[in-house]
């Protein structure tokens, strides 16, 4: 019975945590994400190099954002499940998606000045993939760019 | 170039109250239960047509090498030397299956025995010491060769076996615990059927009827169990065995129409 109880009431004590702080987490992030993108809506960000304009730049500069983000037992609980059956594993994208839209935003609050981001670039990598079966993995979002300041008003700067 | 201001609109946002982690977690659940419940009673299936093609010899030979050394049986054991005369009194009868059996004490106080594959019959010492007469001890242990004619303990090690192997596929790699395995083996790991005990009984009840040329050992066991019997009656509809009243009626009828 002790051991039913270590056993089985462990594993889903850890999953039925991580599922309540979790979603806490991810949902509070998701509103501060939406929150701060609407701050930045006039700042654009592109992924050419090259942009037609006529005015003037006084400044540019490298900015870069990173963020890791860990995934939890719920996610991965809910991954395991996908891995059988198949299709989108929705716990992963949620994860993914959050720590591609915080890298930005990151990369944007480096220089909140800036009239445009050119030549942005995004980049995922696995931190802590767990070499044993027990570990939590977590993963890293790199996004870098090149911010550009012009002569002038700023035409779509954020008013905030 | 012209830039139109704009905040994503789609989200990937699964646990915010428009979320669909639950809808997920309940859909994935389900498809995982239902195909868990499938693979278990085709295994249940496949082992059930299995088992009656395998031999007695093929069996002895291959939990041979499994049950190698006598050493940890305890034969210096005073109870276990009286236990070992009368299986050899039962196992000389011609409709026992001929395998190599082996006794072992099983250190617990729950009255009880078990039959492994192989031909070891394990008995609890809590049973030798309620039980005092040969011939009640007798047919403890044809009640269990009852098990090995009909092949049950295979029957069950063959599930245990087919369901270990194939939920380690399933849930090994990414399901993350070692703790699942144990999961499984606690949910599956059930005893023989009512059936299959109602056929041990009688099997029990026929080789003792043969061996010893009457059954009363086989009432006055049923009584000491059903004396010392601590689950109220309704609990029998759960339980694998039948309830000692039960067993004792029908084992009544057996030897009646054993006479």
């Amino acid at each position: 019975m002790t051991e039913l109880i270590i056993n089985l009431a462990i594993p889903i004590g850890l999953i039925i945590l991580a599922m309540i702080t979790g979603m806490i987490i991810e949902s509070r992030h998701f509103q501060s994400i939406r929150q701060r993108e609407s701050t930045f809506r006039g700042m654009p960000i592109i992924n050419e190099k090259q942009f037609p304009t006529d005015q003037p730049i006084i400044d540019s500069r490298m900015v870069m954002g990173s963020v890791v983000v860990s995934n939890d037992y719920f996610k991965r609980f809910l991954a395991g499940l996908r891995n059988i059956v198949g299709g989108e594993v929705r716990s992963y994208v949620s994860l993914l998606d959050r720590g591609r839209r915080e890298a930005l935003l990151r990369m944007r609050e480096q220089y909140p000045d800036a009239d445009l981001i050119v030549n942005v670039r995004v980049e995922t990598s696995a931190v802590s993939k767990g070499g044993k079966k027990e570990k939590i993995g977590s993963t890293e979002v790199l996004a870098y760019g090149t911010a550009i300041k012009f002569a002038g008003e700023s035409a779509g700067r954020p008013s905030a | 170039m012209k830039i139109v201001n704009r905040s994503p609109e789609s989200t990937a946002d699964i646990s915010s109250a428009k979320g669909t982690a639950f809808k997920e977690l309940r859909w994935l659940l389900l498809v995982i239960t239902l195909l868990v419940v499938g693979i278990y009673l085709v295994i249940g299936f496949v082992v059930d047509m299995a088992v009656v093609h395998i031999s007695f010899e093929t069996e002895a030979a291959f939990f041979e090498s499994m049950n190698a050394s006598d050493v940890a049986w305890g034969k210096d054991d005073e109870e276990l030397r009286r236990l070992d005369g009368i299986l050899e009194k039962l196992t000389a009868d011609p409709s026992v299956p001929p395998l190599k059996y082996r006794l072992q004490i099983v250190e617990a106080e729950e009255p009880n025995a078990f039959a492994f594959p192989g031909g070891t019959i394990g008995v609890t010492r809590g049973l030798l010491g309620a039980l005092k007469e040969d011939e009640e001890l007798a047919f403890v242990l044809a009640h269990e060769l009852g098990h090995f004619q009909n092949r049950d303990h295979l029957r069950g090690v063959g599930r245990a076996v087919g369901a270990g192997v194939v939920f380690a596929l399933l849930f090994g790699g990414e399901m993350g615990s070692g703790s699942t395995g144990n999961l499984y083996h606690h949910v599956l790991h059930r005893g023989y059927s009512r059936n299959q005990e109602e056929a041990a009984d009688r099997f029990g009840v026929s080789l003792v009827r043969r061996v010893y040329g009457n059954t009363d050992g086989v009432d006055r066991l049923f009584q000491i169990i059903s004396d010392s019997d601590e689950l109220p009656e309704w609990a029998y509809m759960f339980a694998t065995h039948p309830s000692p009243e039960d067993r004792i009626r029908d084992l009544k009828a057996y030897a009646e129409e054993a006479e």
